[in-house]
């Protein structure tokens, strides 16, 4: 008989309403092992981690950890096979301190006659972040924090558990780039630590500088598995995307267009300071910040989400004058994508059609809505976007994430806007999805729409943006033109370290 | 895997028909335990005394889609009614005028409700519930919680029939089915479940979540104080007892019938219909079969337990 590794979950199926999101997928892991997990979106490896996790119940399979059969149906289970998962918006109650948060599961064992002991709790906790390598105040109030930090918390507490394996389901997406550092290093030292981590990511960079071996997923199935030394990233993303991909690049010249939105002046204390920008037709421009630097504010506070202290903004009408625009008015004639489809993008409990038609429901009515031409336009849509689902009727939760992207897009360019605001346009997308996406963006481009684009993806305004303007502390502080893009040079400006020409 | 995947599909069709299944069910069993029951009668007699509940509950219906809950509509639906009913009978005013404007004083209510929870920011809970103990103080200080009785010009109405229906019966029926057709085929209806459904989503739409609230807070009070005229031409008084309790009936019928609870999901027809249907055919059947007053209460507990449990299990298949 062959030799056991600690972790086994051999042939394991689950099956959702017209999807086998898990397929006979067999994975295995052995202590001390950093074991990837790559595939687009709905290959089926949060399904997995969620599984282990105990927060799905898979249809069939097994799991043998340490030898033993085991089975595992909720929550407790894993928890007592010493899974933790570190989740990709941490899990945490934001109106209780670090330490709480810590030993929320252990809380008991500092209780002595009713009351918690505090002073040992907070002594606990800075033992355990300080193991992490944490500088984090265990008084503190957990939604003072920042996303990385209560990160760090969810670590503690897989250490406070014993955990044995530690899941991380796409853990950088929103850490910052030191906090990204640190939590690699971290990762390094539970492997020294003699734990299996399982690390889930669409990131191959990531990948392949933190894992021993990487498993490739896709529609459900495991399609790979790669020693990461003998592996090459070309060999990774064809695994994963299962053909080649191909990098889109918006090469036209935009400099002779006219000025189709200008803002002047625009303030709001303190996230937006004195912001004075133009956009021509047919521009791809780049807002390019750090998380935090005022560059989605920016877009809020133009569209008159926020309530700006001053500012004008000028849109070109019909007869192609600039003319002062309210924000409310603004917000009805143009498109905005907003970074986060969950909270205010999609409708998630809405169909596909009634999604796509949101945004321009005049344009269907006559008199009464003509609820046949909805649909039509919405199966056009999905034809042209390429969005899997069996029809137009399949509600919006279901999908997943980059036919969720895609139904947002969708809806935005249905409305056939002159100008586009696009807040994050790929994230939590893969590469197959993302690279159509950067397609759709050139195109409307191309067509004469005005594009504004926050992305933190450098690779992203390398390859898409006519112009990038550097946002820090909420003001723009420099412009780079397209043929002066470079990745040291944007990371420099946004973070200070390099002066440019000041913005004029 | 085929096997597997068509019985979830069949559990869940079964478990999104649930409701009608029950109300089926119900039907067979009264049937069975009474003759009186499945008779022509009292399919009459059961519509006729669901109006009450129906009128709250298709305001109330536009209440939760929006994604918010108007405690007030019981005690809305006394106020307007008492207040009109006192300026007909004592003075004198023209009673098709009162009649009128029943649903117009209750839409001023829901107006005002709208106005602090959109405007002021209050929250929508307690804003309604106070106003149900004002609006129940005002009534009983102006009543001295004397009942009053209707002249014959309001009692008309209950007489004029249609299709052997009373009148104000088949009125309410086709006003149910007009705010269907606006909830469904019109923008305005498909902005306020897009408002319930994702209030952020919906305001980077540029929609005004703040004014399709405020509209589903005045449909709802408009609703109660026309069910506070449609229980003056049924029963040709305004009681004491009028109203009493029904934000927590009708919000428990439509929600029965189907009306998400956390907004952006439900319909006036058949969801509300089929809940406030279900809930007064329950209350009919068991006075049919002589059931134990008091049992009646625990009974329409259990069922509302018994379909929120089938709910909960739909959304976790």
């Amino acid at each position: 008989m062959e030799k056991r590794m600690y972790f086994e979950a051999r042939n394991l199926h689950k099956y959702y309403p017209g999807v086998h999101a898990l397929n006979n997928v067999t994975i295995v892991a052995d202590k001390g092992e950093v074991l990837g997990i790559i595939g687009i979106n709905g290959a089926g490896k949060s399904t997995f981690m969620n599984a282990l996790a105990g927060e799905i119940c898979i249809d069939k399979g097994t799991y043998y950890i340490d030898g033993k059969e085991t089975i595992i149906r909720n929550q407790n289970d894993s928890g007592k096979c010493r899974i933790a998962l570190i989740h990709q918006e941490a899990v945490v109650f934001k109106d209780m301190t670090v330490a709480e948060n810590i030993f929320i599961y252990n809380l008991n064992k500092y209780t002595k006659a009713g009351r918690i002991q505090y002073k040992r709790l907070f002594e606990d906790a800075s033992k355990y972040l300080s193991m992490i390598g944490a500088d984090i105040d265990p008084k503190e109030i957990v939604k003072n924090i920042t996303i990385g930090e209560k990160q760090m918390i969810e670590i503690a507490r897989a250490l406070v558990r014993d955990a044995e394996i530690v899941l991380f389901d796409e853990p950088t997406s929103s850490l910052s780039l030191d906090e990204k550092e640190n939590l690699f290093r971290i990762i390094g030292e539970l492997k020294q630590k003699n734990k299996i981590v399982m690390y889930i990511t669409h990131f191959i960079d990531e990948i392949m500088r933190i894992c021993d071996r990487t498993v490739v997923m896709r529609d459900g199935c495991v399609t790979g598995e790669f020693l990461n030394e003998d592996v090459t990233t070309k060999e990774l993303v064809t695994g994963i995307a299962g053909q080649e991909v191909e990098t889109i690049v918006n090469a036209t010249d935009k400099r002779d267009k006219e000025i189709v939105l200008k803002v002047e002046n625009l303030n709001c204390y303190p996230v937006v300071r004195n912001v004075n920008f133009a956009v021509k037709k047919g521009e791809i421009l780049g807002l390019w910040g750090l998380l935090g630097s005022g560059r989605t504010e920016i877009v809020r506070n133009i569209l008159a989400l926020d309530k700006p202290d001053s500012g004008i903004v000028y849109k070109r009408n019909n007869k192609g004058i600039l003319e002062k625009i309210s924000g409310h008015k603004l917000l009805e004639e143009c498109a905005y994508v907003t970074e986060d489809r969950h909270l205010d993008g999609l409708f998630m409990q809405m169909p596909i059609w009634k999604n796509i038609s949101m945004a321009n429901l005049k344009k269907f009515e006559h008199f009464i809505m003509d609820e046949q031409k909805e649909r039509d336009y919405a199966l056009q849509m999905i034809n042209e976007m390429q969005i899997k689902a069996s029809d137009e009727n399949v509600l919006v939760e279901t999908l997943s994430g980059r036919n969720q992207q895609k139904v947002v897009m969708a809806r935005s360019i249905g409305k056939n806007p002159d100008i586009f605001f696009i807040d994050e346009p790929t994230r939590g997308v893969d590469i197959n999805a993302k690279s159509f996406i950067h397609k759709k963006i050139v195109e409307l481009a191309e067509c004469g729409c005005a594009i504004v684009m926050i992305s933190s993806e450098l690779e992203e305004n390398l390859n898409l943006c006519d112009r990038v303007l550097i946002v820090r502390n909420g003001e723009i502080v420099a412009e780079v033109a397209k043929k002066d893009i470079s990745k040291q040079k944007l990371m420099d400006l946004c973070q200070g370290i390099r002066e440019e020409v000041k913005y004029e | 895997m085929n096997r597997e995947v068509k019985i979830k599909n069949m559990k869940l069709a079964a478990l999104n028909n649930a409701v009608y299944i029950f109300g089926i069910l119900i039907i067979a069993v009264f049937s069975v335990m009474s003759p009186y029951f499945f008779t022509v009668t009292n399919a009459t007699s059961i519509l006729r005394a669901s109006t009450l509940m129906l009128s709250i509950g298709i305001g109330m219906t536009f209440a939760l889609i929006v994604g918010e809950l108007d405690l007030s509509v019981g005690a809305n639906c006394r106020f307007s009614a008492s207040v009109c009913a006192l300026l007909m009978v004592n003075y004198k005013w023209n009673p098709y005028l009162c009649m009128i404007m029943m649903p117009i004083l209750g839409g001023l209510v829901g107006l005002v409700n709208g106005i602090l929870v959109t405007r002021v920011k209050l929250n929508a809970w307690l804003v309604t519930l106070s106003m149900k103990l004002a609006l129940v103080g005002i009534v009983v200080k102006l009543t001295n919680t004397v009942a009053i009785n209707m002249p014959q010009e309001v009692l008309q109405f209950r007489n004029f029939k249609i299709f052997g229906l009373s009148s104000f019966i088949v009125f309410i029926l086709v006003v149910m089915l007009i705010m269907q057709f606006v909830l469904k085929y019109t923008t305005f209806g498909r902005k306020i479940v897009a408002v319930g459904s994702n209030p952020n989503a919906a305001s980077k739409l540029g929609l005004s979540v703040k004014n399709y609230k405020l509209a589903a807070f005045t449909i709802s009070g408009i609703f109660a104080g026309l069910g506070g005229m449609l229980i003056c031409i049924n029963l040709g008084s305004v009681t004491r007892e009028l109203g009493d309790g029904y934000e927590f009936t009708a919000v428990a019928a439509i929600v029965l019938g189907g009306v998400s609870l956390a907004g952006g999901e439900g319909s006036v027809f058949p969801k509300a219909f089929i809940g406030v249907l279900i809930l007064t055919m329950i209350e009919n059947g068991l006075t049919m079969i002589g059931a134990d007053i008091y049992v009646f209460q625990i009974a329409k507990a259990l069922i509302i337990f018994v379909m929120m449990y089938i709910d909960s299990k739909k959304n976790k298949i």
